[in-house]
């Protein structure tokens, strides 16, 4: 259970990520063949029986989006890739992207089979600024499967058409939320769009979008070839594997592979080596910036979805950033709240006004001046961001806030005279 | 219309099927509180006012966004909506200038009329720092300070405009709405029609005050300070007053520019006659002599602005015409002088204005002569509300008067100036006349009337068929100039006016709210006070204006004279933005 | 919608207009280019930033009125429209670098640079600022210099990369 599996990141370091033939001796492409002898339904059914949960953090059924995509049947479709990454302490996809690009191609490929539209697919992966380093890469990777004929017209002789291209983020975490994204990939300022329409039905140039995350669409083809392995993993209510990003006051911050149900203090301990420090562990956050932080206490939970639920906690984007005794609260609520002030777009008033008396409050905080006034001020506010705020970011902002305030009561309450 | 069936608060209703959940809360008087949204305009979904709780479906969503579904169960009132809105205004006015006393929308803003809906209480957070206010234009001042990021203001400007002057720039805690490149309005290609200020709920957007201006004009006894006023305004200022839209209130306007110490009141309209004979008769003379048709109005300095900026390749059809506010100032400083005896250095003039834009044409280079510039200082109808409100006058309560001679006569043609449609169906009662070289009696031309964005209407006279235009909105508008590009605008004469509805609609009129907009049709009704008082007047064409017919015989000449021209007439130019 | 008005850029700043037409060339003229052109403008341009000449340059070749152009120009965080030093260096802000005390790393630049975050020297060699999480957080404490990644950072690397960059700004 403590070993990192190794399916998913199955050629990681073994295949030459910049080669399509070696992709295609490892195996490459088998799962593509095999689903264009296959009904879109069938398909479905594969993903359904491993339960395959959108790996973004958002964790809807993939399944799911897709029989919804299948549902809306139409000549010219979206497809997307959200290659954003942007939440703190997750750098998985960037592993995903820089040691397996042709997965993603891959995957979206079938999901184009599956629910794209009829004549024609626009498939953009939308990589974030930060991995210009690899932005190179994908281009590469595209290239070659087109001229393999794994992309471009009729795809196996199936009538499938898609055109591919890497679009490049520049810098707005806020762009990772769906519709920002297209809004963002349309040349404009990433700002979330209004909802309904889904983008199921009006997404991308008004087409109607498949949009998953890298990591989801990198399992796709796994599972299609063959999934027997995956699903030897995992738990009763989550099957298979998932990549983490372990990082904070660890030996061996890095990306792994975990099957589901292993425990964080596994993670930690056996997986990333200890902490790195001689201090002892005091919290972790798991699933990124608007992860819950949880203390020592909870590291026996094992990471999966019903194990987290039952803490009331996500799975999220698979960061777990460790933090040893040395780390204040309040530098972290600095970090996390600055973050956030700085990616919100500024579209509605929870978010940017919430942001903005959220940073004044960290900074009273800081400076020794905040009353117990302002920590009232603080519990409404991230009350009403999560309540009323336009899109996920600022509904989920409050997760870390919240859960820190329940689990480290004395020390934050220390900060407020 | 197809209809769906829904429940709100629990009281079922049959609405039509592509309402959102706010229009039919509205429909049964649940006025579901909204800042951002306005109908037909801004529908973003951004300031979170308006949420609403539907049944079986986890968090709270807008209503302004939310389209009906049949079965659907909304939820307006709650506990929990409660307290959502009211931690969202605090949220809105913890970066809110709150200094409500010394702001010019006290008691006229939406922000304050939700507080007290909502029923805002105990101590609120105050705002930290602020940018500064931005009032280097001669029209329209931004104050960062009150902008509550509501868009409503690009929207106007974009999509009714469609002119985009305004960007929503940088995001999260430092986003501004401001011209690109943080320009004033005027390095900006904005043309000044207001229309901005117009849906602003609060007073982040303001004209640039003149009120302080013209005050020290008064109280200085070296100066004979004379004011007109424009036909627009007397339809709305009453509106400032507490009167029911759509109120003239010609005579007690009169009196209180009286009472506030003008040595004389005249009336914009003697010069809307008088820029009928001109532009009619440059219109024959441009019929007669094969000169650029179609001839377009020039009264609105909006809307020559937007030529000016935006298609300037078009200029030679612009009437050469100064606007009536520049007339008068003229006149007034030429002959009105000489009639009395004055030094026209020693005379203030003063317009009072529907209009934003005006307060730019009156600051124009050209706009000036041997007597000084035409006109001194401009005041929005909201400013002289506000000087009549600081002279501590009971507005309703004052006797109605009549204009000073002269200057203040009028004819029926020239009052209807203010509406969509007036300046061409005034121009058409003269023109006919000429044409048909006789007194026609049927002078209602109903089809240049209304709110439609462009009419058309052809008149057969002095065998003839005269064929017009008019267009309302710069949008519009610009459906014209593409037509005469392409060369299918086989048009004589076409009005344009900057403002949607005409001067009734201008950015210096009194504030509508967004309720008041939907339950009434302002623009309509304002009009219709204009049309009224043209249908009750005697003389109903500018050409029998008995003092516009003096002026001529006395002073200009004829229409058209080399005075005329000198005066009352004006160039244009390509105007360069960024 | 009305075509962008035509400024006098072409003419007062060919060599800007010219790189324009490249960055546009390279990617085809279209919207949802914006994005990429803006970044490629400014990575030719000195002081590495998108200035109001560039954006009326790009608006009057992609016909994109400037008002939006300037909106897109400001959101992003990638795309500066203030000129920036020769050697750009983004301190990470995020959870992993917090914890992995980036606030020595700050100060250690902060030392060897003489200037505080968020500003640029006086030379305009070095402009120095906080930035969001760029996935290098198992390399923490990390920083970019001009895009490029540099973690594990120590006073001591710190001062060698520093005076690298000393040295290449003298040499050019």
């Amino acid at each position: 259970m403590s070993k990192p599996a190794s399916i998913i990141s199955k050629n990681f370091y073994k295949v030459n990520p910049d080669s399509i033939n070696d992709y295609i001796a490892a195996g490459g492409f088998e799962g593509l063949k095999k689903a264009a002898s296959m009904k879109p339904e069938e398909i479905i059914d594969i993903l359904d029986r491993s339960d395959l949960q959108g790996r973004g953090g958002a964790a809807f059924s993939v399944a799911k989006k897709w029989t919804h995509a299948l549902r809306v049947p139409a000549p010219v479709k979206g497809i997307m890739c959200n290659a954003d990454e942007g939440e703190p302490g997750t750098f998985k996809d960037r592993a995903l992207l820089k040691l397996n690009p042709f997965g993603v191609i891959e995957g979206m490929v079938i999901g184009a089979y599956v629910g794209g539209g009829s004549e024609m697919n626009y498939a953009r992966i939308y990589i974030r600024e930060e991995y210009t380093y690899l932005h190179e890469r994908m281009r590469n990777a595209i290239k070659q499967a087109e001229e393999k004929g794994f992309l471009g017209k009729d795809i196996l002789g199936t009538g499938l058409n898609i055109e591919m291209k890497v679009v490049s983020g520049a810098g707005a975490y806020v762009c990772g939320e769906s519709s920002a994204l297209l809004e963002s990939t349309e040349g404009k300022a990433g700002r979330p769009r209004i909802k309904p329409p889904r983008l199921n039905n009006v997404g991308l140039y008004n087409l109607p979008t498949l949009l998953n995350n890298v990591e989801s669409y990198s399992i796709v083809p796994i599972l299609v070839r063959d999934d027997s392995e995956y699903r030897s993993y995992g738990t009763e209510k989550s099957i298979g594997t998932k990549m983490i990003s372990v990082s904070g006051k660890v030996k061996r911050p890095g990306v792994y592979e975990i099957p589901f149900g292993t425990t964080i203090r596994e993670v930690v301990y056996d997986i990333a080596g200890g902490l790195s420090s001689r201090l002892p562990l005091k919290f972790v956050q798991i699933g990124g910036a608007s992860g819950a932080i949880l203390p020592a206490s909870h590291l026996d939970t094992p990471i999966s979805y019903e194990g987290l639920t039952e803490i009331g906690v996500a799975v999220g984007s698979g960061a777990i950033v460790v933090a040893d005794e040395s780390s204040s609260l309040l530098d972290y609520f600095d970090s996390l709240a600055h973050f956030f002030a700085e990616e919100s777009c500024g579209k509605c008033t929870p978010c940017r006004e919430g942001n903005r008396q959220l940073v004044r409050i960290v900074e009273l905080m800081k400076s020794g001046n905040a009353t117990s006034a302002d920590f009232q001020r603080l519990s409404s506010i991230l009350k009403h961001m999560k309540g009323s705020s336009f899109c996920g970011l600022g509904k989920t902002e409050p997760a870390p806030f919240i859960s820190a305030i329940k689990h480290f009561e004395d020390e934050i309450q220390g900060y407020f005279k | 219309m197809e209809k769906a069936s829904i429940r709100i608060d629990g009281i079922r209703i049959e609405v039509p099927k592509d309402s959102t959940v706010l229009q039919a809360a509205r429909s049964i008087g649940i006025n579901i509180p909204t800042l951002c949204y306005l109908e037909g305009v801004n529908k973003t979904g951004a300031c979170r006012m308006c949420l609403v709780e539907i049944e079986g479906e986890r968090g709270l969503q807008t209503s302004c966004t939310l389209p009906v579904k049949e079965g659907m169960s909304v939820i307006t009132r709650s506990r929990r909506i409660r307290e959502a809105r009211k931690e969202n205004m605090r949220l809105i006015l913890a970066n809110h200038n709150s200094d409500c006393l010394s702001c010019s929308k006290n008691t006229n803003c939406e922000l304050q009329s939700l507080c007290e809906d909502l029923g805002m209480s105990g101590e609120l957070m105050r705002m930290q720092g602020h940018r500064p206010v931005d009032d280097r234009s001669p029209s329209i001042v931004r104050d960062p300070s009150k902008c509550i990021l509501c868009g409503r203001c690009i929207a106007v400007c974009k999509n009714v405009q469609g002119i985009g002057v305004l960007s929503m720039a940088e995001r999260g805690q430092d986003t501004e709405i401001l011209p690109a490149f943080g320009n004033s309005f005027e390095e900006a290609p904005c043309i000044f029609c207001g229309q901005c200020i117009n849906v602003c709920p609060t007073a982040a957007l303001t004209e640039k005050s003149e009120i302080d201006k013209v005050w020290e004009a008064l109280e200085n006894d070296d100066l004979h300070v004379v004011v007109q006023v424009a036909p627009a305004v007397r339809a709305a200022l009453g509106e400032e007053f507490g009167m029911p839209i759509g109120t003239s209130v010609k005579g007690l306007m009169y009196t209180s520019l009286r009472m506030l110490g003008f040595d004389k009141v005249f009336d914009t309209n003697f010069a809307a006659d008088l820029t009928i004979l001109e532009e009619g008769t440059e219109l024959l003379d441009r019929i007669k002599s094969g000169g650029k048709l179609p001839m377009i109005t020039s009264c609105s300095p909006g809307w020559i602005r937007y030529i000016e900026i935006y298609h300037p390749d078009l200029l030679e059809h612009v009437s050469s015409c100064k606007s009536p506010q520049q007339m008068m100032g003229s006149v007034l400083k030429t002959y009105y002088a000489q009639l009395n005896g004055l030094d026209p250095r020693k005379i203030f003039s003063v317009s009072v204005m529907p209009c934003t834009a005006k307060k730019y044409e009156a600051s124009k280079e050209e706009m000036a002569g041997g007597h000084g510039r035409d006109v001194d200082a401009v005041l929005t109808t909201r400013e002289l509300a506000r000087m009549i409100k600081e002279a501590s006058l009971d507005f309703a309560a004052l006797e109605p008067s009549a204009t000073d001679e002269i200057f203040g006569d009028y004819t029926g043609a020239a009052v209807i100036f203010g509406a969509t449609g007036g300046v061409m169906e005034a121009a058409i009662r003269t023109v006919a006349d000429i044409l048909e070289g006789a007194e026609i009696e049927e002078i209602d031309y109903e089809a240049v009337r209304g709110l439609e964005g462009v009419k058309e209407a052809s008149v057969d006279v002095g065998g003839l068929t005269v064929k017009v235009a008019v267009a309302h909105g710069t949008n519009n508008a610009r459906k014209l100039l593409e037509l005469i590009r392409e060369g299918k605008a086989d048009y004589h004469f076409i009005e344009v006016m900057a403002c949607p509805g005409g001067c009734v609609n201008g950015g210096g009129q009194p504030y509508i709210s967004p309720f008041d907009k939907e339950k009434f049709n302002v623009n309509q009704l304002r009009a219709e006070a204009l049309y009224k008082e043209d249908a009750e007047l005697m003389l109903r064409k500018s050409h029998q204006n008995p003092s516009v017919q003096k002026l001529y015989r006395d002073f200009l000449g004829k229409p058209g004279s080399h005075k005329a021209h000198a005066l009352l007439h004006t160039s244009y130019r390509k105007r360069n933005q960024f | 919608m009305l075509k962008p008005l035509k400024s006098n850029t072409e003419e007062k700043y060919p060599k800007l207009y010219n790189k324009v037409l490249d960055a546009v060339g390279k990617v085809g003229n279209r919207r949802d280019n914006l994005i990429a052109i803006l970044l490629d403008v400014q990575s030719v341009s000195p002081g590495n930033y998108i200035s109001k000449e560039a954006m009326l340059a790009v608006s009057e070749i992609m016909g994109i009125p400037a008002q939006e152009v300037y909106e897109v120009a400001t959101f992003y965080h990638a795309i500066s429209t203030k000129p920036r030093g020769r050697f750009l260096i983004q301190l990470c802000r995020g959870t992993s670098c917090t914890v992995n005390n980036s606030v020595n790393v700050k100060d250690s630049l902060e030392a060897e640079l003489g200037i505080k975050i968020g500003s640029t020297t006086s030379d305009g060699i070095f402009t120095f600022e906080y930035t969001p999480c760029f996935g290098a957080c198992d390399v923490s404490p990390a920083m970019r210099l001009n895009g490029r990644i540099m973690g594990n950072l120590t006073q001591e690397k710190i001062r060698h990369i520093i005076c690298k960059c000393r040295e290449a700004a003298e040499n050019e």
